[in-house]
C-alpha cells in the first residue's frame, strides 16, 4: 500500500465506509440515491459518468459511489471497486427483458477480487410499477441460492426510488452489515 | 533535535501528557519524526508546488462545474495522486537514509492519534476526489479569468492555496489583486506574507 492510501486509511474517520451503486442502465440508481438523501428526483436523466455523496446514516457516513450503467460505460466500473465496503446492486424488477443481462453483469462483479469482501445489497426497485418482479422472482433469475452467493453477505429488498418505499430498509441492513464485519473486529 | 520538538508542539497538550510516564525517545519515534519533519518541507518545496501546477493546467479544462462527475476524472485523479506520491515517494528516499515506506507505513498505523496537523491533513487532502475536483475547477476559473495569459501568475496564485493548507482556501481572491502581486520573485516568505495580507478582504 502506499503512503498516501496508508494516511487514508489511518486517519479516516471513524464509521466511515464506501458504497458503490451499479446496475444496468435506467435501473434507479441515481434517483434512489437522491431520494434516500431528500433531493429532488425529478430531472434525472441518465447518468453518462458518476456521481458521489456522502450522507449521514444511524452514526456512519457513507461515502456512496453512483456509477453510470449503460453497456458502453461498464466496462469503467472497475475503477470504482478499490477499497469498496459495499455494493449496491439496483435491479428494474419491471425489466423482464434484461433480467439476464443483469445476472451476468452482476456474476461477473461478484468474481471480482476487488469486491470480495464487499456486502451486497440489491434493490427490487421500481416495485411502484405493474408487473414489477418480486424479490423471490429476482433471486430466483440473479441464481442468489447459489454457489457464487454462498460466502457473501448479501439481502435483497424490495423498494421503489420515487416513492422511496423499502430505501431505508435496504440502507439499515447495509450499514449493519458493513458494521458488523469491520467496525467490531477493533 | 529541532525536527522532533517541532513534531511535539504539533500535537496538543494532552498528548505530551498521556506520554508524560515513559519520556524516553525511542528510535521509532525519532526515525518517525525525521520522516514527518521532512515531509513538511517536501510539501512546501517550489519544485513541489510547480509539479501540481502543471499537472492542474494541464488537465483542468475538461472539469465542469456540474455535479455529475466525467469518468475521466477518476483517471486523472489517479495519475495525479500518484504523481504525488511518486514525488513525495522519491524525495524521502533521497532525504532520510534508510527509508522504507513499509516500516514508516506500520509507524504510523501504530500511531492513529499522533497524525493530526497540517502535514497530514494536507496529505490527506490529496486523497479527496471532491477536492481534487474542486481544485481542478478553480484552476479552470483562474484560467479564464487570465484569459489574456499574463505569464507566471497562475501558478503562483494556486501554490499559495496549495500552502496555506490544500483544501483551496483564498481561491475567490480577485484576479485582478493576484495580478498585481503577479511575478515569481513573490514567492520568497517575506513577500508571500505581504502578498497574503494584500488578498486578504
Amino acid at each position: 500500500m502506499g503512503l498516501l492510501s496508508i494516511i487514508r486509511k489511518v486517519k479516516a474517520k471513524e464509521k466511515e465506509c464506501r458504497l458503490l451503486i451499479l446496475g444496468l442502465d435506467n435501473a434507479g440508481k441515481t434517483t434512489i440515491l437522491k431520494k434516500f438523501n431528500g433531493e429532488d428526483i425529478n430531472t434525472i436523466s441518465p447518468t453518462l459518468g458518476f456521481n458521489i455523496k456522502t450522507l449521514s446514516h444511524r452514526g456512519y457516513l457513507l461515502n456512496c459511489w453512483d456509477v453510470g450503467g449503460q453497456q458502453t460505460i461498464r466496462s469503467y466500473w472497475r475503477n470504482y471497486f478499490e477499497a469498496t465496503d459495499g455494493l449496491i446492486w439496483v435491479v428494474d424488477s419491471a425489466d423482464r427483458v434484461r433480467i439476464e443481462d443483469c445476472k451476468r453483469e452482476l456474476d461477473n462483479l461478484m468474481s471480482q477480487e476487488k469486491l470480495a469482501g464487499a456486502s451486497l445489497m440489491i434493490f427490487a426497485n421500481k416495485q411502484d410499477l405493474a408487473g414489477a418482479m418480486s424479490t423471490d422472482e429476482i433471486g430466483e433469475a440473479l441464481g442468489l441460492n447459489g454457489e457464487k452467493f454462498k460466502t457473501r453477505h448479501w439481502s435483497i429488498v424490495a423498494c421503489s426510488a420515487v416513492e422511496g418505499g423499502g430505501l431505508l430498509e435496504g440502507m439499515d441492513w447495509m450499514t449493519d452489515d458493513i458494521s458488523s464485519r469491520i467496525f467490531m473486529l477493533s | 533535535m529541532d525536527k522532533v520538538d517541532f513534531g511535539c508542539l504539533e500535537d496538543s497538550g494532552e498528548e505530551i501528557l498521556i506520554d508524560g510516564g515513559d519520556s524516553n525517545v525511542s528510535e521509532e519515534d525519532q526515525y518517525f519524526d525525521e520522516i514527518v519533519g521532512a515531509l513538511e518541507n517536501i510539501l512546501m518545496l517550489e519544485e513541489f508546488n510547480d509539479l501540481q501546477n502543471d499537472f492542474c493546467e494541464q488537465h483542468c479544462e475538461v472539469f465542469e462545474d456540474t455535479e455529475e462527475s466525467k469518468l475521466v476524472y477518476t483517471d486523472l485523479f489517479s495519475q495525479y495522486t500518484e504523481l504525488i506520491e511518486g514525488y513525495i515517494i522519491g524525495r524521502l528516499t533521497l532525504e532520510i537514509d534508510d527509508f522504507s515506506m513499509d516500516k514508516f507505513g506500520a509507524l504510523l498505523a501504530d500511531r492513529q492519534d499522533e497524525i493530526t496537523g497540517d502535514v497530514f491533513d494536507m496529505l490527506m487532502s490529496f486523497t479527496d476526489f471532491e477536492e481534487f475536483k474542486s481544485l481542478m475547477l478553480s484552476h479552470k476559473n483562474q484560467g479564464e479569468g487570465f484569459s489574456g495569459g499574463i505569464d507566471g501568475c497562475l501558478g503562483i496564485v494556486s501554490k499559495e492555496n496549495f500552502a496555506v493548507g490544500g483544501t483551496g482556501a483564498g481561491i475567490e481572491a480577485s484576479p485582478m489583486k493576484m495580478a498585481a502581486a503577479g511575478r515569481k520573485d513573490v514567492l520568497s516568505p517575506a513577500s508571500r506574507e505581504a502578498k497574503d495580507a494584500g488578498l486578504s478582504p
